[in-house]
C-alpha cells in the first residue's frame, strides 16, 4: 500500500503506524472511488441534460448536478453493483429537485396536472381530431427541433418528466415509476396525457409557421 | 370482438405499444390489427412520430468543463475529509492514499 503524506515529508516509519483496520477501510474507500469514477462519472453529460430539462435553467441545472453527484457518492456504498446506475442517479436527482423546489417555494410540489379539468382534456382531444393523424405526423416532422423542445419544456413538471424519461432517455415504465416514486398506472397516464398536450401545443406552432396548412393542402 | 371495439382497445393501448410496454402476445394482436386498419395505423404512426420528435430534440448536452471540475473536486474533497478522519483517530498526521496505486 502506498501512502503519500501531505504537508510534510514522509518518514520511513509512517506506514507502520497505520493500523491494518485503517488500511482496509482506506482500500475499500479507494475501490469505491474507482468504481464511482468508472460507473457514475461517465453519466455526467446525461444527468446534466436531464437537469436542464427538469430545471429549465442552466445555473439551477449545474447546482442540481453537483448536489446529485455529491449525494450519489455519499450513498454509493449502498449502490448494488451491476444494477441500473443511470436510473439510480436519475432517482437521486429527482428527489433532490423536489427537495430544492419545496425549500424554494415552501410548498409541496403539488400537481399542476390534477388541476387540469376534464373539460380541458376533452377540448384537447376534440382539437386533436380536427386534422388527420398522417397530416399531423407530417407537420410534426417538419417542425424545427427547437420548437419541439420549447413545447416539451412548457409542459407541467409531472408530464415533462415522464415524457422525457420515456422518450429521450428510454426508461421503461417501471423504471420511471421508481425514479419519480409514483405507481405504474400514473406513469402511463402522465406519458399518454403529456404527449397529447405536446401534440396540441405543437399543432398551434405548426399552424403559426404555416406548416399544417401547407401539408394538408397536399 | 367487433371491429369498433377492437379499434377502441388498440387505441387505448397505442401509447404502451409504441413504448414497447405490451406483452408479446398483446403486441402481436396490435400489429395484426394495424396491418389491416389504416385509421388505427395512422394513429399509431402519429404516436411514434411524437415519441421520435421528442427524442430528436433532446440530444445529450455536454456538461460545461467547470461543472465537471467542480463535481470531481467535491467528491475528492469528501474523500480527503474521510481519510483525515480515520487517520486522526489513530493519532497520526494527514495522509492521502494515491488512487492510482
Amino acid at each position: 500500500m502506498v501512502l503519500m503524506t501531505k504537508e510534510r515529508t514522509a518518514r520511513p516509519s509512517d506506514e507502520l503506524v497505520v493500523k491494518p483496520s485503517g488500511a482496509v477501510a482506506l482500500d475499500q474507500r479507494a475501490d469505491l472511488m474507482a468504481r464511482f469514477e468508472r460507473d457514475a462519472l461517465p453519466l455526467l453529460d446525461t444527468i446534466y441534460s436531464g437537469a436542464l430539462r427538469l430545471t429549465r435553467d442552466p445555473q439551477h441545472a449545474e447546482d442540481l448536478v453537483q448536489e446529485t453527484f455529491a449525494k450519489a457518492f455519499a450513498a454509493f456504498a449502498s449502490f448494488e453493483d451491476g444494477t441500473n446506475i443511470k436510473a439510480w442517479l436519475f432517482r437521486i436527482m429527482q428527489n433532490q429537485f423536489i427537495t430544492n423546489y419545496r425549500k424554494a417555494s415552501r410548498q409541496p410540489l403539488e400537481s399542476q396536472i390534477d388541476d387540469l379539468q376534464d373539460w380541458e382534456l376533452s377540448r384537447l382531444e376534440a382539437a386533436a381530431d380536427t386534422a388527420t393523424p398522417s397530416a399531423e405526423a407530417q407537420a410534426l416532422q417538419a417542425l424545427p427541433d427547437g420548437e419541439v423542445l420549447d413545447a416539451l419544456l412548457a409542459l407541467p413538471e409531472e408530464f415533462r418528466t415522464a415524457v422525457y424519461l420515456a422518450d429521450a432517455e428510454g426508461f421503461s415504465y417501471s423504471e420511471i415509476a421508481e425514479i419519480v416514486g409514483v405507481p405504474l398506472g400514473t406513469v402511463m397516464s402522465r406519458i399518454h396525457r403529456g404527449r397529447k398536450r405536446l401534440r396540441e401545443a405543437l399543432r398551434e406552432h405548426a399552424i403559426e409557421l404555416g406548416i399544417t396548412s401547407a401539408k394538408e393542402g397536399v | 370482438m367487433d371491429q369498433h371495439s377492437l379499434c377502441a382497445s388498440v387505441m387505448n393501448a397505442v401509447c404502451q405499444f409504441v413504448d414497447g410496454e405490451l406483452s408479446a402476445e398483446a403486441t402481436q394482436v396490435v400489429e395484426h390489427h394495424l396491418a389491416v386498419c389504416s385509421p388505427c395505423k395512422a394513429h399509431a404512426d402519429l404516436e411514434r412520430t411524437v415519441k421520435d420528435s421528442i427524442k430528436r430534440c433532446c440530444q445529450t448536452e455536454p456538461a460545461p468543463d467547470q461543472l465537471r471540475q467542480r463535481v470531481i473536486e467535491r467528491i475528492a474533497a469528501s474523500r480527503v475529509e474521510w481519510v483525515t478522519g480515520v487517520v486522526v483517530t489513530q493519532t497520526f498526521t494527514i495522509e492521502i492514499r494515491d488512487p492510482r496505486n
